[in-house]
């Protein structure tokens, strides 16, 4: 069964079984999504199961003439970080960290204390934003998946990842030459 | 390593997020015992119901066939006031 369609047939007439095929085949990049949106690996693990259940559950009211299944269960997960988010975290912090500070010695360590400040600084976007960057530049998806998936017009997403590379290189710039980069 | 490199590298890092060892086992696990619920079985076949087109039509056809037999309903009451007088 190589299509998502075939599956999702198989599964409403009955063959539950069948979903595991749906869930093997995009474990992985939800999982990227939902550990790029929500830090904590326990929560992520969580929130993964609930948006797979939540799935099956409403995978009659899926419309394949509409998106793709990826699409609609990435929608799924990223309404479900937003929520786990807000219960957890009500205000966004908006202050982006210190962009220059104390350098580690060698190649290795400086490297990683730039990695560092990029988590940093992702964990500090707005969620839109943040949810935006994630789905594009880490998921590569297209721009008209991730309007679909938001909710929004295209050049909403534009401007949205626009501000979020934008803080995100913000933190590379300042400093020229750290030790890494020779 | 340049701007774009570490740039790059970092996006790579955080593309690399591994699936614990078995989470569809798990997860096919709780679903078999949601399955196995009767709530979820009547929720299920509500749900499976409701998105059936035929099931659909069924609904809004009974519905307008309803309101149909109700309007004819007043028009013979009116008539037959009508006719009476």
């Amino acid at each position: 069964m190589d299509r998502d369609h075939d599956v999702i047939r198989c599964v409403l007439d009955g063959d539950v079984e069948s979903f595991r095929h749906l869930v093997r085949r995009y474990e992985r990049p939800l999982h990227r999504l939902i550990r790029n949106l929500v830090p904590d690996a326990h929560e992520g693990e969580d929130i993964a199961q609930e948006v797979f259940l939540t799935a099956y559950r409403r995978l009659s009211s899926y419309d394949p003439t509409q998106a793709a299944f990826s699409t609609w269960l990435f929608t799924i997960a990223r309404n479900k970080c937003l929520n786990a988010l807000q219960k957890r975290r009500p205000v966004v912090m908006d202050t982006l960290p210190e962009a220059t500070g104390p350098r580690a010695p060698d190649a290795e360590l400086a490297e990683a204390e730039w990695f560092r400040r990029l988590d940093e600084v992702l964990d500090t976007l707005p969620f839109t934003q943040k949810s935006v960057f994630v789905l594009a530049e880490i998921e590569g998806l297209s721009l008209v998946e991730i309007g679909r998936i938001e909710g929004v017009p295209i050049g909403t997403v534009k401007s949205r990842l626009c501000r979020a590379k934008e803080k995100l290189r913000s933190i590379l710039r300042p400093a020229e030459q750290p030790d890494v980069r020779s | 390593m340049s701007d774009h490199n570490l740039y790059e590298a970092w996006k790579r890092r955080r593309a690399e997020i591994p699936v614990s060892d078995g989470f569809a086992d798990r997860l096919m696990e709780s679903l078999y015992l949601q399955e196995q619920r009767p709530v979820q079985q009547v929720a299920r076949m509500v749900s499976v119901l409701l998105g059936l087109r035929a099931f659909q039509f069924g609904v809004c056809s009974l519905a307008c066939f309803a309101g149909v037999l109700r309007v004819l309903q007043i028009i013979i009451v009116f008539l037959a006031e009508q006719s009476s007088q």
